[in-house]
């Protein structure tokens, strides 16, 4: 049975993130993710409010990235949260946006083995309380209350793959069941390198949505984020999505400026629609079909969803009621 | 002021029309990219009342009023000509 879920960005008011999370509580929905970036609030403490106000929804903090938070922290951190509300607690990790990182002095550097290594400390500080490995020893002196799964972020093909061979779950940001396919293919060649079953790992399509009833309206708010995927997509994706390179520096340099107005103006809608579920709500239960046919598990809901939040949480009610 | 044009015109409005209008009004706050500009004291009695389900009442619905007029008074006012043309029928 495929699981829902929805990404709340906390870059608002905490007491909007906690009204909405009740809302979606309300809605049925099993879970929310608390993307993670440093220009935002802190996805760690504001699960920890979160988690204490709520009762079923479990909460998934990620992707934390663990060149800027170091993962014996990332364990101490999920390890606590576990106190508050033992097994309602996922985390992702991922190796991020080279330019971001490199934007806050941070060099992005070898970023497969940045992830094992990271996925290997946190899974042994939270279940075995101490880690040996090569230069890192180290214990935690408290108990979790109960495990935490490891998701990792991917979007490349290498990245892909490592989530099969050693992740609990595996956050996949594409949109378009085409990318998602070819995303998925590459998580199971991980799972068979490592001799694990399909079944043991949670492999979650990371879609974006901007949903309303006015679909111009939603291309409009879709724009920045499809911007955004769109200069961080890998060579295989970006191959397929036929943009010019000239299109392309102009689409980096509005991206860098955050200059919206610029970003309307040279985004082709087909581009958008490439990388974004956008349109009225109908659209949603097309590709829905098309996602869970692959074989995902899990469907992440995320941001921006739509320009009219609550009008768009309750038409996507009564589209999930259908899977 | 407009908040308490808007709280005359709602005296007017049925039980329904006052539900959908307050669901319309946490929309659009919500919706706001403006938020950093409500107080916070006020955004918790706002998400409070709707938790206790008393965002209907009169004294929660100016709060949610004054909370879209800060955050979003372009598509306040709006409402509020809306509301005005429609108590004209």
């Amino acid at each position: 049975m495929t699981v829902f879920s929805i990404e709340i960005v906390p870059k608002d008011p905490l007491w909007k993130i906690d009204l909405l999370t009740y809302i979606i509580e309300e809605i049925g929905f099993s879970g929310v993710w608390l993307s993670e970036h440093p220009h935002n609030r802190s996805s760690f403490i504001t699960a920890s409010s979160l988690l204490k106000k709520t009762n079923k929804l479990w909460t998934g903090v990620g992707v934390v990235n663990p060149y800027t938070i170091n993962p014996f922290v990332i364990a101490q951190l999920a390890a606590s949260l576990t106190e508050i509300a033992p097994n309602r607690i996922k985390i992702a990790i991922g190796a991020g946006d080279k330019t971001t990182l490199e934007n806050i002095g941070i060099e992005r550097v070898k970023p497969l083995e940045k992830i094992r290594e990271a996925v290997t400390i946190i899974r042994q500080l939270l279940t075995k309380k101490k880690i040996i490995i090569d230069r890192i020893h180290g214990r935690l002196d408290f108990n979790p209350k109960s495990s935490v799964p490891i998701y990792i972020g991917a979007q490349g093909p290498k990245m892909l793959q490592l989530s099969g061979e050693i992740g609990d779950g595996v956050l996949v940001n594409y949109s378009n069941p085409e990318d998602l396919e070819w995303a998925y293919n590459e998580v199971r060649k991980g799972i068979e390198k490592a001799g694990r079953s399909i079944e043991s790992i949670d492999i979650a399509a990371y879609l974006t949505i901007s949903l309303d009833l006015d679909p111009e309206k939603a291309v409009k708010t879709a724009v920045p984020y499809a911007a955004y995927i769109l200069c961080g997509l890998p060579e295989k994706i970006m191959e397929r999505m036929d943009v010019s390179e000239e299109k392309l520096i102009k689409v980096k340099e509005a991206v860098q400026k955050a200059d919206w107005l610029r970003l309307y103006e040279i985004m082709d809608v087909d581009i958008v629609k490439k990388l974004v579920i956008v349109g009225k709500p109908v659209i949603l239960e097309e590709k829905l079909r098309e996602i869970i046919e692959i074989g995902y598990s899990q469907i992440v809901l995320g941001a921006p969803t739509g320009p009219r939040i609550l009008q768009t949480l309750r038409e996507i009610k009564k589209i999930i009621k259908e899977f | 002021m407009d908040v308490t044009r808007f709280m005359e015109a709602v005296k007017e409005l049925a039980i329904e029309e006052k539900y959908s209008l307050m669901e319309e009004l946490l929309d659009v706050l919500l919706s706001s990219v403006n938020l950093e500009m409500v107080p916070d004291d006020l955004g918790w009695r706002i998400n409070q009342a709707y938790r206790d389900g008393k965002l209907i009442e009169d004294e929660f619905l100016k709060e949610l009023a004054y909370a879209v007029s800060i955050a979003e008074p372009a598509k306040f006012r709006r409402i509020i000509e809306r509301l005005k043309v429609e108590r004209l029928r």
